[in-house]
């Protein structure tokens, strides 16, 4: 049984779409506090989210001052792949091993972090798009403009999922026809915009 | 509560499931059945609602909150429908042991494809159930592992 309006492809951002990956830089920064000793309060750990560690030790005060960034850029490293990967979102396995449809995953990250994040699930992906195949990151419309055109399929007919507005924003501006989006990291009130707001990828499942 | 076999055949550990993203119980845990080969009609797991169902899986979730996923085969989803036949509806509520879909293992042939059954209950830790029927021939109906509810 084929539902009528099924997408040509699916088009899945990472972080926060299908890994929790916010869990995991968490704490990677408080094992690495506590491995230098130093407290790490709420506001000090919400200072990282969203931003590049080494930009924020080279430019915010903190006990870190003095400190040799490389060694530090090393040591939260050595603390990254010491921990298990971060954890599948609700539903992101069932998703991507059950659907029937082509799948693209369009990530800011790296080929190395999105293999490290979903393992033999990557496997299962026609595509990815990573940070290293566009000169223009999200919010521009580039990495999904690439992988509907790899895939060789319409945007109007594609369904992308994401979970940050940035994301929102490029696949619509890529003119993908259904962009769906997560709560896992934003409230519903930061992702207007999208068609459609969810708060498991079991919901993106039932529309496949 | 109890999860049952959707159809008969030998049961073994899902860890040992031709499908690296299933037997690293990616998915969620659960068993792997090398079903009957002959004209079968694959059964509810569980009473519950029905999520999701295509040709190659279904997914349902009970009253309780439980989603369990039955996926016919492994790449099945290649074969985009032929050689199943639903018996069920989406969005329909049914018991325990109601019809699903109909295959026959037997005529499912393909490069890259095999007719091992996966029976998983989403969302949950790996290892996380008990009282696996790992090992025994079942018929449909019997129970296949029982997980908190």
């Amino acid at each position: 049984m084929s539902t009528p309006d099924r997408p040509a492809a699916l088009l899945l951002d990472l972080d926060g779409t299908l890994v929790d990956s916010e869990e995991f830089h968490r704490q990677v920064f408080r094992d690495w506090f506590a491995a230098r000793g130093w407290p790490l309060g709420d506001d000090l750990l919400a200072s990282f989210t969203g931003r590049r560690a080494d930009d924020v030790l080279a430019s915010e005060p903190g006990p870190w001052a003095g400190e040799d960034l490389a060694v530090m850029t090393a040591e939260l490293l050595g603390h990254m792949v010491s921990l298990p990967r971060p954890a599948l979102t609700v539903g992101a396995a069932e998703l991507i091993a059950t659907t029937g449809v082509p799948l693209a995953l369009v990530t800011s990250a790296t080929l190395d972090w999105a293999r490290t994040c979903l393992g033999d699930l990557l496997e299962r992906f026609d595509l990815v798009v990573t940070r290293d195949e566009v000169a223009n990151g999200k919010p521009h419309p580039e990495p999904y403009a690439l992988a509907i055109r790899e895939l060789g399929v319409a945007a109007p007919d594609c369904l992308a999922v994401e979970d940050a507005p940035a994301g929102v924003a490029s696949a619509l501006a890529a003119d993908v026809g259904t962009v769906v989006a997560v709560t896992s990291t934003f409230p519903a009130g930061r992702l207007a915009g999208a068609h459609l707001v969810v708060d498991t990828l079991h919901e993106v499942s039932a529309l496949l | 509560m109890q999860v049952l076999s959707p159809c008969p055949g030998r049961v073994f550990p899902i860890t040992e499931a031709d499908d690296p993203v299933f037997a690293a119980e990616m998915v969620g845990p659960g068993v792997a059945i090398e079903p009957s080969p002959a004209r079968t009609t694959v059964v509810a797991p569980v009473a519950g609602t029905i999520l999701k169902l295509h040709p190659h899986a279904f997914a349902m979730v009970t009253a309780d909150g439980l989603g369990v996923l039955v996926h016919l085969g492994i790449n099945t989803v290649k074969l985009d429908g032929a050689g199943f036949e639903l018996v069920a509806s989406e969005g329909a509520t049914v018991a325990a042991g109601d019809p699903m879909v109909v295959w026959n293992p037997a005529e499912i042939s393909d490069d890259g494809i095999t007719t091992t059954v996966l029976v998983v209950a989403l969302d949950r830790p790996a290892g996380s159930l008990a009282e696996l029927a790992t090992g025994r021939e079942v018929i449909a109906g019997e129970p296949l592992f029982s997980v908190d509810a």
